[in-house]
């Protein structure tokens, strides 16, 4: 904070300044990163019929805006009282995200980002058996056999980055996400769909927290 | 890096568990007079009632009685139950209807719908029965079925 009055005192009194003394800040470098999103691994900590993870590159495309791609996956296989459930399937997030920090101190590569997602999963799933129980006469066993279904969604994000050693970052979001279309006919609806969250919910909220390291091409 | 902390802690409010309904799968009827001009609810004194086709356990006995719950078979396509109002006053009831699949949610599973199509009974002290509404769904709560009696 006290950096940032700093420096706006300091822009303040160098707009006084003739204009050929003032002084650009530096320009960030330009690059793109690599990183891991945990909140696949989170989620198993949660939620332990859940498995997944997925990998993220985020690009500079100019000074504030980032392209972002992501690829994952997410299995869930559970055996309850009422049905067992398994699903296997991937999934694919693109889109862009600007950086709203308002001021950037010299030499910091912090952000906070917004960004707009196009999401895309495919997965297969089966209900290997399911029972209805009517406590009076008989109940109902069977079970839905395998179907694969694609899922699209839009998706808000919000949140923010830190530098915190050289070229490593740490950031996390919080993600509005609205199914746009879904394949599915069966019966079954997905418990999970991968990269997206519930099946149940047309309207979510996520989480992401990712781990990235910075590789520069352009300085 | 305190706000990159803070939303680590935001993780954990994501989920929740749903209560599971039982019982969706019984028809809803109550009792209401013959004599009357108006639907005018009215008891069965002394019922016993069973399903049969097998034979079940009763599901009341000895009861008075002003509405039933009487469970529908996913098996077939006809329930019937016998009604009994003290020792020697019997009707049968048999109940066509049509099920659907049904999906829930992720805790709950699968559910059966029905659709009430028909209902015949013999005339002891039932005088006529009227199908209100003909759908027996998961999460309603309507009374499907009006039975006048003597």
């Amino acid at each position: 904070m006290l950096r940032s009055i700093f420096i706006s005192l300091l822009l303040l009194w160098g707009s006084s300044l003739p204009a050929q003394l003032v002084q650009e800040p530096p320009s960030r470098p330009q690059g793109f990163t690599l990183g891991v999103n945990l909140a696949g691994p989170l989620n198993k900590l949660l939620d332990g019929d859940r498995t997944g993870i997925s990998f993220l590159t985020r690009m500079n495309l100019t000074e504030d805006w980032f392209f972002i791609g992501e690829a994952g996956f997410e299995n869930v296989s559970f055996t309850k009282e009422a049905y067992d459930y398994e699903s296997n399937g991937t999934f694919l997030r693109l889109g862009l995200a600007r950086d709203m920090l308002p001021e950037k101190e010299a030499g910091s590569m912090d952000n906070i980002l917004m960004g707009l997602q196009y999401g895309y999963a495919l997965q297969e799933q089966t209900a290997g058996r399911f029972s209805i129980f009517n406590g009076y006469w008989d109940d109902y066993h069977s079970r839905v056999g395998a179907n694969t279904l694609n899922t699209h969604w839009a998706e808000l994000s919000v949140g923010p980055r830190a530098e915190v050693f050289h070229n490593f970052f740490l950031s996390w979001q919080l993600n509005l996400r609205v199914v746009l279309v879904s394949s599915n006919s069966s019966t079954l609806e997905p418990y999970i769909v991968p990269g997206y969250g519930i099946g149940d919910n047309k309207v979510i909220l996520g989480f992401a927290y990712t781990l990235e390291y910075f590789i520069p091409w352009k300085k | 890096m305190g706000v990159l902390l803070f939303g680590s802690f935001l993780w954990a409010s994501c989920s929740q568990n749903e209560i599971c309904l039982s019982n969706q799968h019984a028809l809803q009827s109550g009792f209401y007079s013959a004599l009357a001009l108006e639907d005018k609810d009215t008891l069965l004194t002394e019922a016993r009632i069973y399903g049969i086709l097998p034979e079940r356990d009763p599901l009341y006995d000895n009861e008075t009685v002003g509405k039933l719950f009487l469970p529908l078979s996913f098996q077939k396509d006809t329930t019937a139950f016998v009604l009994y109002s003290g020792e020697f006053m019997k009707d049968t009831l048999w109940i066509r209807h049509s099920s659907e699949l049904k999906y829930i949610s992720r805790d709950c599973g699968f559910t059966f719908n029905f659709e009430l199509d028909s209902v015949w009974f013999t005339r002891v002290f039932i005088d006529s029965v009227a199908i209100e509404n003909p759908g027996v769904n998961y999460g309603e709560n309507f009374e499907n079925v009006k039975i006048y009696i003597y």
